[in-house]
């Protein structure tokens, strides 16, 4: 009968759905985004999601949801679609994705900034590399070497022949297509050849080995760059994946990649109260921004566990998934979004303000 | 009413022997010297059942005592079970009805070691080196060397807690930590190896000067002498500290070795612990060495030797290079690496958690080479320039100059000039050269070979009530050596001398002849360990500390890290610190 409820995991999303007579509604965790951080957790008005057992399944040694909606709990409203950091909750109406708070109460969006200044971007590979949402969309064209390398510049060639000197003997055009001689066979009355070198200068970059190989030096060609040579292409952020993390930012030797950070606050890490040997906050870190410090010297005690400041996103999911206690403590100030803050808003940011720490529960 | 009588048993009577007995200040007088019940006693109170020894014509000495050598324990054993070839350069005793078989030339197993020590007149050998946490394997192979009383020193100078509580300045910790390691381990001294530099070989670096810190603890070798030399001193143990230096084995490293001897010279000796030094230094000979590099190599003995001359807060042994293909196995770690990479034998290295490391290597002393031919010199103009016997005693830091069946050879080259020279000529011409051994005249005595063989090692590890000596009431060990001083002129007849003290006409332990004419004749003398106990303190802090160390990084649990008593069935405990009633 109706509303019915349903829950299933298929497509790697877990997908919750409350039928009425005429209506479908949808909410899809996708569970390849989902990094357990528990926004959503903190923002469903209807207490409908609970957290799973988030380090077990980013080690693949659980095959469940990192977090848990409950079909008969949720109210369909879409406020954890809209502040999932990380992309992960759809909702759609009739197999439509669709956001009916958003037309008709208004609701604030979180607001990524991040951009890639297109000017400044060598295009070089960095951004891509670092970045752990994969949200760079490098689009550069592949090179190989010799002529498609050359097309990567902009250049004028200043080719020059001495018709005086050159024996048509066809060496330069041996040696490379922008070459073609149109020539007469000698004849005992020539006793040389006749014609003309045809010079391609599309085909030439200048690379001058027909300059070292003419016999009678007759041949001299210089390279002209017209522009300051860049691949060519664009390197942007696609905001949807990116979590601001600031990684492609800090790591930019141009200076081109500009991301502000959606949540701001503080993460204090107490070493004394972490067990060790668990690693788990490290491998759910979203951001790859804890990490266990490395020996650097003889006798040197590195500690347990820190973070790099830059790449934190407060994004909570460290919090949710360490199994000790009072090991990390997590404090957000400040949630970029814009819209209008409604009511139901500023008790969500009330909410999601609120300091964190692991705390080990009873069974 | 009269007294029960004593019954008594176990008398000898040695007669007329030519007695040295430096303790006591005998010179090779004729002198009786009488046994009942395992101590000497005057001659007037044996009965008329005791047995007599005829020693007329021979040398009558307080059993030998060895201070240093590697007898027992896993390095040692390491060694024996890694060098089956070992084996094959010796004449391997077979078993008989009274004794068992075993061998091996530099590194003899346990029974055949304590054989091989009561033909040399040997009765009291002190084990060098023993890792704390291996101290059972060290007690079980000295459950099985017979005969002697033995003794084994506590390596400490890479613990982690004394290490600890030197750099936060806990002396009191110190003092009972130390005092509950020896009680735990029944050792009897603190041995220091190679201070923090065995540490940082664990991470396979090396502290070589005493400044250098150690990886992570921050304390520096110079620390780790002062401060367990002062423990040392105010627990009142019965040794001092003994110490093998920093640096050792390289070309220059006097001058750490003068500085090292420096470092103790201000710190007062507890003289209830009945010793006069506060630091033992151990085989000096491998810390005497000047040049930069091997090829410019030569000895500084002359320069260490001056020094324990001008100070009376110091002993040491010298590891004399026997010249001998033998095995080195030291707490040394990293020396052990140097030593393997530069003769690229075998290497056998064990790192024992939280407390010390080791390592052993084969190593042939070729007497062609002129680095060995200097080493032996290096050894010899110690044991000649040294002046006062009493404060440098015959070792070969066994097996690591050489094995201890050579203690004969090298008294005779300490004795004889002619026997020295007879080497030298075999030589490279560069030891003549670069050392000032063929200059050197002098020829020890037998009084003073009775300094460095006995009196000197038994008052430096404080056991000289017992040991060394022929005074009433000392232990009835007893070597007579058949070499009649008056007939023979040692310095010309070096082989004479050679052959009476590698086969004691008798040897007698706790009043049991135990060899008759060079051969073993008994194993029942009652044998001893010997330990220190300290252990006064009521240290809940450092109690504490201990728990919390096993709990976090030993690999076994506290209640099981003791040696229990069963390992040691006869201990002579000597009573020192705060149940001694304090210092
Ligand atoms: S902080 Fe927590 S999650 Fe991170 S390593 Fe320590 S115990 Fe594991």
């Amino acid at each position: 009968m109706f509303p019915s409820y349903s829950k299933k995991t298929e497509n790697n999303k877990q997908v919750i759905e409350q039928r009425l007579l005429t209506q479908k509604l949808n909410l899809a965790v996708d569970l390849d985004r989902c990094t357990g951080c528990g926004v959503c957790i903190d923002a469903c008005p209807e207490e409908a999601i609970t957290e799973g057992p988030i380090g077990a399944v980013s080690r693949g040694k659980a095959k469940v949801s990192k977090v848990d909606v409950d079909p008969k709990k949720c109210s369909f409203c879409g406020v954890c679609n809209i502040l999932c950091p990380f992309n992960a909750i759809k909702l759609s109406v009739d197999g439509v994705e669709k956001l009916p708070i958003l037309e008709q109460q208004g609701f604030p969006v979180l607001e990524k900034k991040a951009k890639i200044d297109d000017e400044k971007c060598s295009r070089c590979v960095l951004c891509e590399e670092v970045c752990p949402r994969d949200a760079i969309r490098r689009d550069v064209a592949k090179v190989d070497q010799g002529h498609k390398a050359a097309s990567t510049m902009k250049y004028a060639i200043d080719y020059k022949l001495d018709d005086a000197k050159c024996t048509k003997c066809g060496i330069c055009a041996e040696a490379c297509d922008a070459f073609k001689i149109e020539y007469k066979e000698p004849t005992p009355l020539t006793v040389k050849r006749i014609g003309e070198v045809k010079f391609d200068e599309k085909k030439c970059d200048a690379c001058k080995v027909c300059v070292e190989i003419c016999p009678e030096d007759a041949i001299s060609i210089e390279r002209k760059i017209i522009e300051e040579p860049k691949l060519s292409g664009k390197v942007a952020i696609d905001t949807n994946e990116c979590v601001t993390c600031t990684w492609c930012q800090v790591i930019c030797p141009k200076d081109a990649a500009k991301v502000e950070k959606v949540f701001e606050g503080e993460l204090t890490i107490n070493t004394a109260n972490c067990p060790a040997g668990c690693s788990t906050c490290v491998d759910v870190c979203p951001c790859n921004a804890l990490y266990l410090p490395v020996v650097e010297e003889a006798g040197h005690k590195p500690g347990k566990l820190a973070y790099n400041k830059d790449f934190c996103i407060y994004c909570g999911a460290c919090i949710n998934a360490c199994p000790a206690d009072s090991t990390i403590t997590m404090k957000r100030n400040k949630i970029n979004v814009t819209g209008e803050k409604t009511n139901l808003y500023n008790k969500i940011e009330a909410k999601l303000f609120a300091e964190k720490t692991p705390k080990i529960k009873e069974a | 009413m009269s007294a029960k009588p004593l019954k008594v048993q176990n008398e000898v009577l040695i007669k007329n022997g030519y007695v040295y007995d430096p303790l006591n200040g005998v010179k090779g007088d004729v002198k009786d010297i009488a046994i009942q019940n395992g101590k000497i006693v005057e001659p007037s109170k044996l009965s008329t059942k005791a047995k007599v020894i005829d020693a007329k014509g021979k040398v009558v000495m307080p059993g030998g005592v060895d201070i240093h050598t590697h007898v027992a324990g896993p390095k040692v054993n390491v060694g024996r079970m890694y060098r089956p070839e070992d084996k094959l350069h010796d004449t391997m005793e077979h078993r008989t009805d009274l004794l068992r078989a075993g061998g091996g030339f530099s590194v003899p197993s346990t029974f055949v070691t304590a054989y091989r020590y009561a033909k040399l007149g040997y009765t009291f050998v002190n084990e060098a080196a023993m890792p704390p946490l291996l101290a059972r394997h060290t007690h079980e192979e000295m459950h099985d060397t017979p005969i002697l009383d033995q003794s084994a020193f506590t390596l400490l100078g890479n613990n982690w807690l004394v290490m600890e509580y030197i750099k936060k300045g806990q002396k009191e910790n110190l003092d009972a930590y130390v005092a509950w390691i020896l009680k735990a381990t029944k050792g009897s001294a603190i041995k220091i190896v190679n201070p923090g530099g065995t540490e940082a070989w664990g991470w396979g670096k090396n502290c070589t000067d005493i400044d250098d810190p150690v990886p992570y603890f921050d304390v520096t070798p110079k620390d780790i002498i002062t401060g367990l030399c002062e423990t040392n001193e105010r627990l009142g143990l019965p040794h001092s500290i003994h110490l093998h230096g920093n640096n050792l084995g390289h070309p220059g490293n006097y001058t750490t070795t003068l500085k090292t001897l420096a470092l103790t010279e201000n710190i007062r000796t507890n003289k209830k612990s009945g010793r006069n030094q506060n630091v033992h230094f151990t085989h000096a000979q491998f810390n005497s060495y000047g040049g930069t590099a091997w090829k410019d190599f030569v000895s500084k003995a002359d320069e260490i030797a001056n020094y324990v001359n001008n100070h009376d807060h110091l002993t040491i042994d010298v590891g004399f290079v026997t010249l001998d293909e033998t095995t080195t196995m030291t707490a040394d770690g990293p020396f052990e690496f140097t030593l393997h990479s530069t003769n690229h034998l075998k290497w056998a290295n064990v790192d024992v958690e939280l407390e010390t490391g080791s390592g052993v290597v084969p190593f042939i002393y070729d007497s062609r080479n002129h680095v060995f031919g200097i080493q032996w010199a290096t050894g010899l103009e110690l044991g000649l320039l040294v002046k006062d016997p009493m404060k440098c005693f015959l070792t070969t830091d066994h097996p690591n100059a050489g094995p201890f069946t050579r203690y004969p050879v090298v008294a005779s080259w300490l004795m004889s000039k002619k026997a020295r020279d007879a080497k030298l000529a075999t030589l490279h011409k560069w030891v003549a050269e670069r050392t000032q051994i063929k200059d050197i005249d002098r020829e020890l005595s037998l009084y003073e070979l009775a300094q460095m063989t006995r009196a000197g090692p038994a008052k430096a590890l404080g056991m000289s009530r017992n040991k060394g000596h022929l005074g009433i009431g000392a232990d009835g060990d007893v070597s007579i050596y058949d070499l009649d001083p008056k007939t023979t002129d040692i310095g010309q007849q070096p082989e004479v001398l050679v052959k009476a003290l590698e086969g004691a006409a008798y040897t007698i332990k706790g009043g049991d002849i135990v060899v008759k004419d060079g051969e073993v004749v008994s194993v029942d003398a009652p044998k001893y360990t010997i330990w220190s106990d300290a252990d006064g303190f009521n240290n809940k802090e450092v109690m504490n500390d201990i728990v919390e160390k096993f709990l976090k990084y030993y690999s076994v649990t506290l209640n099981n890290y003791p040696v229990q008593d069963v390992y040691a069935p006869h201990q002579q405990v000597i009573k020192a610190g705060p149940l001694a009633g304090g210092n």
